[in-house]
């Protein structure tokens, strides 16, 4: 996987997933994955910065040289991003198939 | 424009307390306008209503990016203090969602912001336990009031940094904010204030003391004082033939230390003294022959 074996946190998996086609800026990604998310993830500015640094160290997006008309940076996913993300995505669909054969079928109160 | 200084100190684990005091003066009309470790500076403006946000990070790799990151949410930098605390601040809007006040909003942001504090927090709280096996090695061997309040002052001041360093990753219990361990601070300052007040007094006020006698009649009483209550030793120094015995004794006559011996003795006694006067006693042994000469030396201090 070209990566630790730890699962990812949600931010970093829709950091990743809003990048998946086509660079974005950190406001828009956080707009994004505030509406993929039905607004449950609110991406703050300390966990971007974090965030998205950690991720360039990885090697898992890059800063695009240059910025959009409002001057704000933009970043791009790399294909070892990609890759982890597709990993990531693989492995929540398990658990997600996994939970549904045990408790799909089921009655919930919740 | 009208401004007015405050000073306070938030501990570092408390910086959310000191956020939400940020935003209570916003709201009542005073401006951040340069916020600092102990001491903070407002302006007054009515017409705006600011949301803070405090952030720990003392080695930003791309300071532009860091703070273009945080502009393209609509925080505007404040300032930075010089142990890497950063203030934002943004435009109050009541229809907005809390979060959007939040500048970390998952558990291993928060954590990881936690975790660049607490390697300075941790080292803080050794050397100042480091800093109190010093005094207190220093307080056996020579007890004094002074050595042993800074001692404890120490040793408090370690206890609470390491508890505080714990409690930036764990700061509440069962839902609830832990109680300010601002009192401990205010402990610590005051009991060195004290020892460091207590021992310049006795510095000035020593009762160092020098009887230096030649004898032909013993017995001989000096009176001396102890200003302050404190640890007081005495030493002594007598060359003599004979065997002498020295006593310290309160007015009420009670004996507080001896020491006796013949030939050369050189002893030395601890006494703990409350303030008051006491009498330092020479007496020769009944068997001294009369006339045996001798030289005594005493320092009380």
């Amino acid at each position: 996987m070209g990566r630790d074996a730890e699962p990812l946190t949600e931010s970093y998996f829709y950091i990743l997933l809003c990048l998946y086609d086509g660079p974005s800026h950190g406001y828009g990604i956080m707009r994004r994955t505030l509406a993929l998310s039905d607004g449950h993830v609110h991406i703050g500015s300390g966990t971007m910065y974090g965030a998205t640094g950690n991720m360039m160290k990885k090697g898992w997006i890059q800063e695009l040289h240059g910025q959009d008309a409002d001057r704000r940076r933009l970043y791009r996913l790399t294909d070892a991003g990609r890759q982890v993300l597709l990993d990531e995505a693989d492995r929540r669909r398990h658990l997600a198939a996994a939970a549904d054969g045990i408790i799909g079928g089921m009655d919930h109160e919740d | 424009m009208k401004t007015k200084r405050r000073f306070t100190m938030y501990p570092a684990w408390e910086y959310r307390r000191e956020v939400e005091d940020l935003n209570r003066l916003s709201d009542a009309g005073w401006q951040l306008k340069k916020g600092g470790c102990f001491r903070s500076v407002f302006y007054r403006d009515e017409t705006a209503r600011y949301r803070y946000a405090l952030d720990y990070n003392n080695h930003i790799d791309d300071p532009s990016r860091y703070r273009d990151t945080f502009a393209e949410q609509g925080w505007e930098f404040v300032n930075d203090t010089f142990n890497g605390w950063h203030f934002f601040r943004k435009r109050y809007d009541p229809s907005l969602p809390d979060e959007e006040y939040e500048i970390y909003t998952d558990e291993q942001s928060v954590q990881d912001m936690a975790g660049r504090w607490s390697r300075l927090g941790y080292a803080f709280g050794a050397v100042e336990l480091a800093m109190t096996a010093l005094n207190g090695l220093g307080a056996l061997r020579h007890p004094s009031i002074t050595g042993i309040v800074i001692t404890l002052a120490c040793l408090l001041l370690g206890v609470v940094i390491l508890t505080g360093t714990w409690r930036i990753r764990h700061p509440s219990v069962a839902g609830k904010p832990r109680k300010s361990l601002g009192w401990c601070f205010s402990t610590v300052f005051s009991l060195l204030a004290l020892g460091l007040l207590f021992g310049f007094l006795r510095y000035y006020q020593s009762s160092a003391s020098e009887y230096v006698y030649d004898p032909s009649a013993p017995p001989w009483t000096w009176e001396m004082s102890a200003p302050l209550p404190d640890f007081y030793t005495m030493d002594v120094e007598a060359d003599t033939d004979a065997v002498v015995r020295i006593t310290v004794t309160n007015k009420k006559g009670e004996v507080l230390a001896m020491m006796g011996g013949g030939g050369d003795l050189r002893a030395s006694k601890l006494m703990f003294l409350w303030p008051g006067k006491y009498d330092v006693t020479v007496q020769y042994d009944e068997d001294t022959e009369p006339g045996t000469s001798g030289f005594f030396r005493f320092e009380v201090d």
